[in-house]
């Protein structure tokens, strides 16, 4: 018979919903969770925006200069266009049929991040790195 | 009364015809989860309540039948949304496996808590999906960026999922389904 209480059976077998050999269990959910947030997170000025194309850092943008910025990969296929505004940037355009990264929408906050699966795109806030040779800004409007 | 539900699956035919019905029950809620907004957009990102049912199986019949249950539930949810074999395929199918592997390691060999148990499925199910992601797709470790997003709402879902079993089940023997 199954109630609401902390113990129950189904069939012959006993189960609860809570066990006190279960805190240390929730303890390594919630310890990860926070050591991932340090680790991505914790010295993050978000002073530039990265992007990284199948996990190579491609293009770099300082998070003051605003415009529309199409994203290509190496073949030079169009993917998406970035928009960086003063507070905050967007994906609009996106050559992706699925247009995952346009339902992000409006990101300002440092930890913020578009990820696109189907085209290998992260775009992050970062902090202040030093900036890449191989840049290829194709700005559209300024 | 308590071994009331045993004793009704008991059959080998009615096994197998509610085990399929509970193939069919959780592909359904997983596609109709493809089509409801998720606060992460994120490919292939559900809340996973098809889980609540892959939960059922596992408390009532068993840990083959579960994995079972888990498998045909993906690819017949990716089939019928039109996404077989496709990259968002693989990561929650990959992720899927681990989820219900975990759940059957903490809830028959460790007996651990029922909630512990989803909430650890999902979890799971979270960081195999986001490393498959990693490996194959995206290449960059900063998809791990979104762990800390997806374990807040996993944890929630998983949550709802063990009181949506419990009361599939308590519904199952209230129905007298054999």
């Amino acid at each position: 018979m199954i109630s609401m209480r902390n113990d129950f059976r189904i069939g012959d077998q006993e189960y609860r919903f809570f066990k006190k050999r279960d805190i240390l269990a929730y303890l390594i959910f919630f310890a990860v969770i926070i050591f991932v947030i340090f680790s991505f997170f914790g010295n993050n000025t978000g002073d530039k925006i990265t992007v990284l194309i199948g996990g190579k850092k491609t293009y770099e943008f300082d998070k003051n200069t605003k415009g529309v910025y199409a994203l290509k990969n190496d073949a030079n296929d169009f993917l998406m266009n970035l928009v960086i505004e003063e507070n905050g940037i967007y994906i609009r355009d996106s050559a992706c049929p699925l247009k995952i990264c346009e339902k992000h929408g409006y990101l300002s906050r440092n930890f913020d991040a578009i990820v696109c699966v189907p085209q290998k795109v992260i775009i992050r806030f970062s902090e202040n790195e030093k900036i890449v040779e191989d840049l290829k800004y194709d700005i559209i409007t300024k | 009364m308590q071994n009331r539900l045993n004793s009704r699956t008991k059959s080998h035919g009615s096994r197998i015809v509610l085990l399929a019905m509970f193939v069919v029950m959780s592909s359904i809620i997983y596609v109709i989860e493809v089509y409801v907004p998720v606060p992460i957009p994120l490919p292939g990102f559900k809340w996973g309540f098809s889980n609540s049912i892959v939960l059922i199986v596992l408390l009532v019949f068993g840990s083959k039948e579960a994995f079972s249950v888990a498998v045909l539930k993906s690819f017949l949810g990716s089939l019928l949304a039109g996404r077989l074999f496709s990259p968002v395929f693989f990561i929650g199918f990959t992720g899927g496996i681990a989820g219900i592997i975990t759940m059957i390691v903490f809830l028959k060999k460790f007996r651990n808590g029922v909630i512990l148990t989803s909430i650890y499925g999902s979890f799971i199910n979270n960081i195999f999906q986001l490393t498959v992601s990693y490996l194959f797709f995206i290449k960059s470790e900063f998809v791990f960026v979104y762990l800390p997003y997806v374990s807040v709402i996993g944890f929630a879902a998983a949550i709802l999922n063990v009181y949506i079993a419990i009361g599939g089940i308590k519904w199952m023997e209230n129905l007298n389904i054999r």
